[in-house]
C-alpha cells in the first residue's frame, strides 16, 4: 500500500489533468513482482462469482494480489469487478468461465429479439453479490484503495451477446424497431445499475472512483464502448449507436470511451462528438504498434478536439511509443494518460520514463 | 438479360424475397439455371467480397446478401446441370478452443461457399483434435481455424502439429484480428490472410495446388 503523502499526491495530480491543468502526462506503472501471487486472473473472476465464496474472502485474495504489485508513478491499487458486459449477467444471461484464459462467456439466450423483454432485478444474486464486494472492499481497506463499478459493457455488445452476432447484425435489417427497443430497455438498466453502484462507492472511503481503465478520479467516472460498432457502418452507427453514447457521456460525469481496433476508427469523429472526456485507443493485437505512425491521426484528433487520451504500454519495449505520441502532439504531453505494466525486473527501465517526465515515485 | 443483371445487384442490396422472386421469373423465361447461378448469382457475391475488402460496406450487408444468395440458389438447386454442382474443394472451419467468437469465421464461411467450395462449420470452441478428425472423416482439402483472442492463438499450432506429427495431408489456413503472418510463418501453418475476401481467393489457390 502506499503512502498517505503519495495518496494525497496522486488525488491531485489527477485531479489537474481531468480538469485539464496541467501539461504532465500520467504515467501509471504496475509491475508483477518477482514473487508471484498464487492467484490467476482466472481464480479471482471465478471468486467473485461465485455465490459460495464470502466477500470477505475475495477482499484478501485481491489483497494478496496488492502485495505481489508495485505500484509506480501514477499507479494505486484499486478494484472493480470483471468482466465486460456484466449488465447481461444481471439481466439473466448465463455465463462460463474459463478459468485458463481468464475469460468470461456469457451465453446467448435463444430467443427472438423480440420476445427478449429487459428490466433490471436488483435482487438478483450476482447483483447483489456485486455490491456486496464493493462494501467489503471499502470496509476493509478503509480509504486505501479506489474503487470502480463493474465492467456492464456497451448496449450494442449486450444486445450481440444476446442474440449472437449474425443474429443481431441481420436483426439491424429485419428488425430495427426491436433493435432500438432492446438497445433502450437495456440503457434504461444501465442507467439504474451505473447510477445504483456509483452512490454505493459515493457512501464509502476510498482514494476516489476508478474503473476497468484504472484512472483515479474524484468524481463519478466511467467507460462506454461499443465493440459491436466495428461491424458495421456509418450509418448504421447513427441509427443504433450514436444516440445511445450521447445519452451515456451526459450520464456519467467523466467518460472515457474504449476504442478498440482498426475496424473502430472510422467512427471515431462521430464518437467524439457525443460528448466524452476521454478517448481510449487500443489498436488491438496483431495490428500496428502505437509509434507505426498508422495511429497518428487518431492521438491528432483527440487532441484538436481537447479530450483527454489514454493508451496501455504493455511491456518495457513499447515505453518508447510514450516518447513517440508526445512527438505526433507537438512535444506537449497534456492530456495524455499512459498506463503501463510490466515485471520487476525491469523497473529502472520504467522509472527512467517516470524521470524523464517528471512523475514522482 | 436484363434480368441477369437485376438478380445481381437485387442480390448485393440482400433483397432476398426479391432475389427468390426474380430468379423464378428468370427460368420461367427460359433463362438456364446454370447461367443464372454462372452470370449473376455468383458474380454477385464476388463484387461483395470485392466491397467488403474494400470497407464499401459491412458485416451486416455481407451476411444478407449471403442469406438472398442461399434462398436464390435453393430455387435453382433442382435445375442446375451436374456441372454446375460440381465441388471445387472442401474444408473444415471453426473458431477454436476457448474462443467463442464467429462473426470472422461466418464471414471466411459466407465467402468461401461464394467460390464454391462446401465448408463443414464446426462452431466455436473447437478442440485441435477435433478439427483434425472432422477433416479426415470429411476428406477435406483445408482445416480453416480462426480465433479473435490472443491467449487462443496456440491452439492453432496445436492444430498444425496434429496435422504434421499424424503426416496428413490437409493445408491449415489461419485468422483472426490478432493473427499475423509472422505468426503463421511461426507456427508452420500454410496460409494466413487478413480479411474474408483474400481467405476464399487463398482457399481456391490452395485447393488447386492440391489438386496438380
Amino acid at each position: 500500500m502506499l503512502t498517505e503523502k503519495k495518496y494525497s499526491q496522486l488525488v491531485d495530480d489527477y485531479e489537474k489533468w481531468w480538469n485539464h491543468e496541467t501539461d504532465r502526462p500520467i504515467i501509471q506503472i504496475t509491475l508483477a513482482s518477482k514473487e508471484t501471487s498464487q492467484y490467476s486472473r482466472g481464480d479471482l473472476l471465478e471468486m467473485c462469482y461465485d455465490s459460495k465464496v464470502d466477500p470477505k474472502d475475495v477482499v484478501k485474495a485481491y489483497e494478496e494480489t496488492y502485495n505481489h504489485t508495485i505500484y509506480l508513478g501514477d499507479a494505486f491499487p484499486q478494484f472493480y469487478m470483471r468482466s465486460t458486459g456484466i449488465l447481461g449477467a444481471y439481466l439473466g444471461q448465463d455465463w462460463k468461465i474459463e478459468n485458463k484464459h481468464g475469460t468470461i462467456w456469457f451465453s446467448e439466450t435463444g430467443e427472438e429479439i423480440e420476445d427478449i423483454h429487459l428490466k433490471l432485478n436488483k435482487g438478483f444474486w450476482l447483483y447483489q453479490r456485486s455490491i456486496d464486494i464493493l462494501k467489503a472492499f471499502m470496509d476493509h481497506f478503509e480509504g486505501k484503495i479506489a474503487l470502480g463499478i463493474p465492467n456492464l459493457g456497451g448496449m450494442m455488445d449486450i444486445v450481440e451477446s444476446m442474440r449472437g452476432a449474425n443474429n443481431s447484425l441481420m436483426d439491424l435489417y429485419d428488425d430495427p424497431d426491436e433493435v432500438l427497443r432492446v438497445n433502450d430497455e437495456i440503457y434504461e438498466a444501465y442507467k439504474e445499475a451505473y447510477l445504483d453502484m456509483i452512490d454505493t462507492i459515493s457512501k464509502g472511503n476510498t482514494i476516489g472512483y476508478t474503473g476497468w481503465i484504472t484512472l483515479l478520479s474524484q468524481k463519478p467516472y466511467f467507460i462506454s464502448q461499443c465493440d459491436f460498432c466495428c461491424m458495421i457502418g456509418s450509418e448504421q452507427f447513427d441509427e443504433f449507436i450514436k444516440d445511445t453514447l450521447s445519452k451515456e457521456a451526459k450520464l456519467i460525469e467523466r467518460s472515457f470511451y474504449h476504442l478498440d481496433g482498426p475496424g473502430a476508427v472510422r467512427h471515431l469523429d462521430t464518437i467524439l462528438e457525443c460528448g466524452f472526456d476521454g478517448i481510449q485507443w487500443v489498436q488491438g493485437a496483431g495490428s500496428a504498434s502505437l509509434d507505426s505512425g498508422k495511429w497518428d491521426e487518431i492521438y491528432k484528433k483527440v487532441r484538436e478536439k481537447d479530450k483527454l487520451l489514454q493508451v496501455f504500454i504493455s511491456d518495457k519495449e513499447e515505453l518508447k511509443c510514450i516518447d513517440y505520441i508526445v512527438g505526433v502532439l507537438g512535444g506537449n504531453p497534456r492530456g495524455l494518460a499512459f498506463i503501463c505494466t510490466g515485471n520487476e525486473e525491469d523497473k529502472e527501465e520504467f522509472i527512467k520514463y517516470l524521470d524523464k517526465y517528471h512523475i514522482p515515485y | 438479360m436484363d434480368k441477369l443483371i437485376e438478380i445481381n445487384e437485387i442480390i448485393q442490396k440482400g433483397r432476398a424475397k426479391i432475389a427468390v422472386k426474380l430468379v423464378k421469373e428468370a427460368l420461367d423465361s427460359g433463362i438456364k439455371a446454370d447461367t443464372i447461378l454462372k452470370e449473376a448469382i455468383l458474380p454477385a457475391m464476388n463484387e461483395v467480397g470485392i466491397k467488403f475488402k474494400n470497407e464499401e460496406i459491412f458485416v451486416p450487408e455481407v451476411l444478407i446478401a449471403a442469406r438472398a444468395t442461399n434462398k436464390s440458389v435453393e430455387v435453382l438447386k433442382p435445375f442446375l446441370s451436374e456441372d454446375a454442382t460440381k465441388v471445387s474443394g472442401s474444408v473444415v472451419i471453426g473458431t477454436v478452443k476457448g474462443d467463442l467468437h464467429d462473426i470472422g469465421k461466418n464471414l471466411v464461411r459466407i465467402m468461401l461457399e461464394g467460390k464454391g467450395i462446401v465448408v463443414h462449420d464446426l462452431g466455436t470452441d473447437v478442440l485441435a483434435e477435433r478439427f483434425v478428425e472432422e477433416a479426415l472423416e470429411k476428406n477435406v482439402d483445408i482445416i480453416c481455424c480462426s480465433a479473435l483472442l490472443t491467449t487462443t492463438m496456440p491452439e492453432m499450432k496445436k492444430v498444425v502439429d496434429l496435422v504434421k506429427e499424424r503426416n496428413l495431408d490437409f493445408k491449415v489456413m489461419i485468422g483472426g484480428a490478432p493473427v499475423t503472418q509472422e505468426y503463421c510463418d511461426e507456427i508452420g501453418a500454410d496460409c494466413y490472410t487478413d480479411d474474408a475476401a483474400s481467405a476464399s481467393e487463398e482457399a481456391v489457390r490452395l485447393i488447386l495446388e492440391k489438386g496438380q
